[in-house]
This record gives C-alpha cells, sequence and structure tokens, in this order.
C-alpha cells in the first residue's frame, strides 16, 4: 500500500468521528520505482492532507518532506526537487507488513502482502434500522444466511441511527 | 458468521451452471483460491473484462488532458479490470471482499493499491478524493444478503453514501452489472439516486441477449449534459431508458419487455428470381408446375 492511497483512508467504525489519518505501524517497507509524472502530483497536491502525508512518510522511513505545506507557487514552478521528494514519499514507498491504527479506537488494520485488511466486525459496522409500519415497529431482518432473497423495498424508510 | 467453505462450496457448485454466482455463497467464499484463479486464466473472462473495462472508462468522460487521474475499482477482483485502468494511464485503488482474488492481483503484480473490505461497509474514504470509480460485474453481489445480519438496502446506502462522498464534484461513477430482475436493477438505481446522484443506465446492444451490457453512469454534483458523452465507435448503441424529473431526481426505467402491438413485419420478401428458381425445383422433382410468365411472382396488393 502507498501513502497516496493511506491518505485517503479513514476509519470507519461506527462512533468513530475522527478516524483520520490511520497511525502507520510499519514492519517491513519496499521501494518501488514509478515513472515521475508532474502533472498528476500538481493534480493530486490539493487533495493531500499535508500533516499526515509528512506524519505517515517519516513512520515509514522517509524524513525528506517539508514540515509545512508548501505554497502554490513552488508546486507549479520549473524545479521539480521538490516534486521529485512528493513522488517518491507518495508512489514509491510501499508499505508491506504491518498495520494501520485508528486514532481513537486503537483499532488495529493488519497489513500483509501490502493489502490492508479494513474488514470490520458486525459490531463496528454503523447499522440503521428500518422500522416497517405494516408490522408494527419490528425491525425486517434477513433471518438466516439461505435467505438469499432480495429485500423488496415495502417499507417506509425511517431510518434510526442504533447507537 | 461466515459460512465455512471446505464442505458446502463443492455440493453447491454441482448446481446447475446457469445458476448465478450469487445465489450460492456470499463472494469472499465463492471465490476461493481455485475459483480466482480459474476466473483468472480463462481467457474468455479477461478478455470480456477488458472490454467492459474501456466500456466503462470511456463512460468515466474523463477530461481528455492527459493527466492521470486517481480512480477507484470496487469489486476489483484480481485486477483484470484495474490492468485496463493503467493501461490509460491512471492510478488506482481496488477494493475487493475476497483475499483469494486480491492474492492473485498482487501475484500479477497491478500497479494500483489494494483493499479487502466489503463495499456494504462503506467506503472508509475522505471526502472527494476520488476523480472517478468504475465497477465491473460487482455491484449485484450487494443486493443479497449473506449473512444473519445483513440488509440489502441498508448496505447499498452505506455503499452509496460513502461513495458520493469521495467522488469529487463533477466526477462520474461507472458500474457494469448483470441485475437479475427488473426489481434489483430499480433498487440499486433508486438507492443510487436517494444518496444524492444523479445519472442513468446507458445499454450497450439492447436487442442482442448475448451482446447486451449494461451500465450504471452515476454523476456527483453538476447534472450531466449528457449521458451520451462517453460514445466512441460506431457498434454500440447509447439508449437512454431514462428521463429525469428535475424536481427529485427521480428517474424511471423503462421495461424492456414490455408486451408491443404485433407488427406487420416489414420482411424485403422473396424476390423473383428465389420464386423461379424454387419452381425450377420443383419441376425437376417432377411436381406439377404452372408455366412462368410475366406475371411469376409480381407484386401483389398487400391485402393478399
Amino acid at each position: 500500500m502507498r501513502l497516496i492511497t493511506h491518505n485517503m483512508l479513514s476509519c470507519n467504525i461506527k462512533g468513530v468521528t475522527n478516524g483520520f489519518p490511520l497511525k502507520i505501524e510499519a514492519e517491513k517497507v519496499v521501494e518501488k520505482e514509478v515513472d515521475f509524472n508532474p502533472d498528476f502530483l500538481r493534480h493530486m497536491f490539493a487533495k493531500i492532507e499535508w500533516k499526515a502525508l509528512v506524519e505517515a512518510a517519516r513512520s515509514m522511513g522517509y524524513a525528506e518532506l517539508p514540515e509545512d505545506s508548501p505554497d502554490a507557487t513552488v508546486i507549479e514552478s520549473a524545479d521539480e526537487t521538490f516534486l521529485r521528494k512528493l513522488h517518491h514519499a507518495l508512489l514509491e514507498l510501499h508499505l508491506e507488513e504491518g498495520a494501520l491504527v485508528c486514532p481513537e479506537t486503537g483499532r488495529k488494520f493488519p497489513v500483509n502482502k501490502g493489502i490492508p485488511n479494513m474488514l470490520l466486525h458486525e459490531d463496528e459496522v454503523k447499522q440503521t434500522v428500518c422500522i416497517d409500519l405494516r408490522k408494527g415497529n419490528e425491525p425486517t431482518r434477513i433471518r438466516s444466511p439461505k435467505d438469499r432473497v432480495l429485500m423488496q423495498d415495502v417499507c417506509i424508510d425511517l431510518s434510526l441511527q442504533v447507537p | 458468521t461466515v459460512l465455512h467453505s471446505c464442505r458446502i462450496v463443492p455440493a453447491l457448485k454441482t448446481l446447475k451452471m446457469s445458476t448465478r454466482p450469487e445465489l450460492l455463497a456470499p463472494p469472499e467464499i465463492f471465490y476461493d483460491d481455485s475459483e480466482a484463479r480459474k476466473y483468472t486464466s480463462s481467457s474468455r473472462i479477461v478478455e470480456i473484462q477488458a472490454r467492459l473495462s474501456e466500456r466503462a472508462l470511456e463512460l468515466l468522460a474523463l477530461p481528455e488532458d492527459d493527466v492521470p487521474r486517481f480512480l477507484l475499482d470496487i469489486g476489483c477482483g484480481s485486477g483484470l479490470s484495474g490492468e485496463t485502468i493503467s493501461e490509460n494511464g491512471h492510478q488506482w485503488i481496488g477494493l475487493d471482499i475476497s483475499a483469494s482474488m486480491l492474492n492473485v492481483a498482487v501475484e500479477r503484480e497491478v500497479e494500483g493499491d489494494l483493499l479487502l473490505g466489503d463495499m456494504g461497509q462503506g467506503l472508509g474514504l475522505r471526502a472527494g478524493v476520488i476523480d472517478g470509480a468504475i465497477s465491473i460485474s460487482a455491484v449485484q453481489w450487494l443486493c443479497n444478503a449473506d449473512k444473519s445480519s445483513h440488509e440489502p438496502r441498508l448496505r447499498l446506502k452505506a455503499f452509496f453514501g460513502s461513495l458520493y462522498r469521495c467522488l469529487s464534484r463533477g466526477a462520474r461513477a461507472v458500474f457494469q452489472v448483470y441485475p437479475e430482475s427488473i426489481a434489483q436493477r430499480e433498487l440499486i438505481l433508486r438507492q443510487a439516486l436517494q444518496a444524492g446522484f444523479g445519472g442513468g443506465l446507458v445499454v450497450d446492444y439492447p436487442h442482442s441477449t448475448k451482446k447486451r451490457k449494461e451500465f450504471l453512469v452515476l454523476t456527483c454534483g453538476s447534472v450531466p449534459t449528457s449521458i451520451n458523452d462517453g460514445h466512441k465507435g460506431s457498434g454500440s448503441e447509447d439508449d437512454d431508458d431514462d428521463s429525469e424529473d428535475e424536481d427529485n431526481g427521480m428517474v424511471c426505467v423503462s421495461d424492456r419487455n414490455r408486451p408491443r402491438k404485433k407488427q406487420r413485419t416489414n420482411k424485403k420478401g422473396k424476390g423473383r428470381e428465389w420464386v423461379l428458381r424454387k419452381k425450377e425445383q420443383s419441376r425437376r422433382k417432377g411436381n406439377d408446375v404452372p408455366a412462368d410468365s410475366k406475371y411469376t411472382a409480381r407484386k401483389r396488393k398487400s391485402r393478399f
């Protein structure tokens, strides 16, 4: 997983208000060369959370990025030294083994073979319950995995957030 | 709880081949190691996926300024569609629920980043970061309840809600789906519209049962000027089965199997030459055939 993806990932667990950025626990970092494309970097620059990127790069062992987010003149200039550093940090550092940690709950998302496992457990998913007024306030649920029947949209949609 | 795969799947696979995979098992169990390998090594599937991904990328209508974009591949599987994205010069993140499929993708050394995750749990991406999303043959899996705690409508809602959030303004999402029924297609479309998307259905080769492909094109933010934006080449027909109601963005999907009045087929008919040939054949057989004259195979009035 590269830092460009890490910079976009946020923790999705129920109840978490600010799940970004995920802390990186790096066990194995690999560098893979990628073609340099300044247009792409300029396009992505506006979307990147700078502090998170610097922090993440440092935890992967790369400390060349400046602390403060550079302003537009540096990006647009013909001088490519900064863009090269950004390119290296964003696209060439791969987290192969390790974990991503939610800043609020401390829940660890393991990373194996470069793939982070972002699957949430049953109790971590934001559940909204649909109330079927016809049946007298019983939440409609599928009873068994064998019931692979398409749920028809028969209920009036009043979704409540279950805490 | 997740079904244990070893004993159940072999029994399920003895069912008829015409059964849809999403009716057999949840995706993370159906696509186990052997199925993942079979899927990726079948050249027919590889070719179809490549074609579908190219078409989906076309429909994304990304600006043609040679700047690589940051795309999302939902249900990326073994990276077949992702490779098409890379070939077009874009960067991408792939999401899939089956670890086996993702392992195959890692082996094939795809260029995009892979995430193991469930799209029905929400995408978990920051707001406005994705320039476009494609999904090839994956969204219909959301319509089935694979666990006792699943409710397809809520999963669809979580998926479309999080997708709407993470797309940048003006970005599109293109889903190639094989809906099981009209009801399923309407369900998906309705949930997408409720999440705030605009857009509709693009159907390629609508009259051919084999070649027919459906693409759900959703736009985030601005109203699309024309869904035919992405149309290139003369082969496919873009058939917009929708009419946008400006008040609340409702889209009607017409039933393609609506019974039509039986029209008189205006066939070209068999020409004079054919008739003469047949008469000659019949004569050779020894039948009694009237002689040929200037009236043979003459066009009659339509009432005959």
